[in-house]
């Protein structure tokens, strides 16, 4: 399932996003072995919870007397749904953490709270942590340009799109063929008329604005938002780094 | 029945010949029309008598439709004649078939859907006809069509008007009856391809045509015959190649080692190309599976462009 034809296109891809797939993982690796290769977080949060979901077991007190037995039940599912949330906010903390420093803090709590469950604890750090950190942990994906692109969602909303466009899963190849050039003709055009609305059109609040006047027919209506957001909170915060977690980066 | 039908733009006369002497003076037509209108009633004084003895009388019934079909009204294209002669089979209750038609001479003979008497194929051991009916009544139905010269225009004219069996108070399901014209099989078409559902395309011809009567059956047909007759003589595989290559579409294929069967197919607009090379920075791939009947997984790699919102599929490969 490798694709030579990629290698054609004179502008090879800066990033490329894929889930957790050995083999997707391998072919990316040798066929982009100069790019930069991110792993969707949201695959890696969702299956660290499946996991989790199983082997963290709340210990349970032997139960005494038959007839306390129902109330003893209800009372463990409770912890039990508790002590999955709470690991997985201490995760989702690891995943997030923007700087190296705050990574290994939420990391030793991580490890603090998973003490209890070995083989959970043994799981995350053999598959996820020590193979593939630095694919996922903001941490490291914050130092490439990934253009807020962290996880594969995009992708998985346009196979949305096309089952939508397919209606039923038992057409031949052309019938598929059919729908996916009815979506990929319109996809088209509306990325065609987003350029040209970005050329043309400008927003009211830009216009006056002198830095943004200037970049009318230059810079997309999208990128003129960020940079206005930008803008608003570099004005609210000032330029103190330290605080906002903003991470420089120069290219 | 014969009676109330005269309500076409056409006035239809009363079939009985002695309706000769009447007919003349309240016809207020010019001395040209009469001459061919006379010799029509010609025709049927000729014809008719020899017919009726004949085969009309053996199974003891005899409907005539004659007066549907007596008019002074001339055509100048030949299908308005054919058009105006079903109409009228309509509604006496039967369905009109073209027997014979020259070009050279310009002549139309009609019958009866049904006449005709049944011809055994032609083979060289005898066929074994035992236990065998036909739907031949040998009617005695007919009526001509003429080409006049000197006025261009056509005319018709009743040769026997007398059918040997009853007629069908309603001609839902017949065979000829309930065709589909050519441009309501564009309809169809046209609305099967908008994924209108054959129920909503049927209630759609009935309201433009409310003397159809057609049944969904022929709709369903219709849009099967479309379906089955795309491809061509092509295989499923040399179709989406032809098509692939028709839209200019950049793709490769890969078969097994002894090339029999494909293993993946890889295909990509010509824009999302050109897309491609001008937005390189990411790219987003996955898989997913159960887009078509043959198990295999749809494989889609997705750009960002600069606009943000807009989500771009570039390529799609299927494989194995």
């Amino acid at each position: 399932m490798l694709f030579g034809v990629l290698t054609l296109k004179l502008n090879m891809p800066k990033m490329v996003v894929t889930d957790r797939n050995n083999a997707l993982m391998n072919a990316v690796a040798k066929v982009l072995p100069e790019t930069y290769h991110i792993l969707s977080y949201f695959h890696i949060v969702k299956n660290v919870k499946a996991k989790c979901i199983t082997n963290c077991r709340v210990k349970t007190k032997p139960a005494g007397a038959k007839v306390v037995e129902k109330e003893v039940k209800e009372v463990k599912e409770e912890k039990h749904c508790d002590l999955v949330k709470k690991i997985m906010r201490v995760w989702k903390e690891v995943v997030e953490s923007p700087k190296e420093d705050s990574y290994a803090s939420a990391l030793l709590k991580f490890k603090e709270v998973c003490e209890p469950f070995p083989m959970f604890l043994a799981y995350v750090e053999t598959t996820v942590l020590n193979t593939v950190k630095k694919e996922f942990v903001r941490v490291w994906t914050n130092k490439v340009l990934h253009l807020g692109c962290r996880t594969t969602n995009i992708v998985e909303s346009g196979h949305g799109t096309l089952t939508k466009y397919l209606r039923s899963t038992v057409g031949d190849l052309t019938s598929c063929w059919d729908e996916i050039d009815k979506m990929l003709t319109i996809q088209l055009g509306e990325i065609q008329g987003s350029f040209g609305r970005s050329i043309t059109v400008m927003e009211h609040k830009y216009k006056r604005h002198k830095l943004f006047s200037e970049l009318k027919g230059y810079v997309s209506r999208a990128a003129l938002d960020f940079m206005n957001d930008e803008l608003a909170r570099s004005r609210a915060f000032g330029f103190d780094k330290e605080d906002r977690g903003c991470v420089q980066k120069t290219r | 029945m014969v009676e109330n039908v005269a309500a076409d733009v056409v006035e239809s006369k009363p079939a009985k010949i002695e309706a000769f002497g009447d007919v003349k003076p309240t016809v207020n037509v010019n001395l040209k029309v009469k001459i061919p209108f006379q010799v029509h009633i010609g025709h049927i004084e000729e014809k008719s008598t020899p017919v009726l003895t004949g085969v009309g009388n053996v199974r003891g019934i005899e409907v005539d439709t004659g007066s549907f079909f007596i008019t002074n009204e001339r055509w100048i294209e030949r299908d308005d004649l054919l058009g105006w002669v079903r109409r009228q089979s309509a509604r006496s209750g039967f369905t009109i078939s073209i027997d014979k038609s020259s070009l050279k001479k310009l002549l139309l003979t009609m019958q009866y859907e049904r006449s005709g008497e049944y011809k055994p194929p032609k083979m060289r051991t005898k066929p074994n006809l035992e236990g065998m009916g036909s739907k031949k009544y040998e009617c005695s139905f007919r009526l001509q069509g003429f080409f006049e010269k000197d006025t261009k225009d056509w005319w018709s004219a009743m040769l026997c008007g007398i059918h040997n069996h009853e007629l069908a108070p309603k001609l839902a399901g017949h065979l000829l009856a309930g065709r589909l014209k050519a441009e309501e099989k564009k309809i169809v078409i046209d609305m099967t391809k908008i994924l209108a559902v054959p129920r909503n395309i049927f209630t759609d011809l009935k309201e433009k045509n409310k003397e159809s009567v057609m049944t969904i059956k022929q709709v369903y047909n219709a849009r099967t015959r479309w379906r089955k007759g795309q491809g061509g003589d092509k295989t499923k595989m040399q179709y989406l190649i032809s098509k692939l290559e028709e839209h200019k579409y950049v793709y490769f294929t890969r078969e097994n080692s002894e090339e029999t069967t494909l293993e993946d197919i890889f295909f990509s607009h010509p824009e999302s190309v050109n897309m491609l090379n001008t937005f390189p920075t990411i790219l987003v791939m996955d898989y997913t599976y159960k887009t078509h009947t043959y198990r295999m997984s749809l494989f889609e790699i997705v750009g960002v462009t600069t606009t943000k919102n807009d989500v771009f599929c570039w390529f799609c490969l299927y494989f194995l």
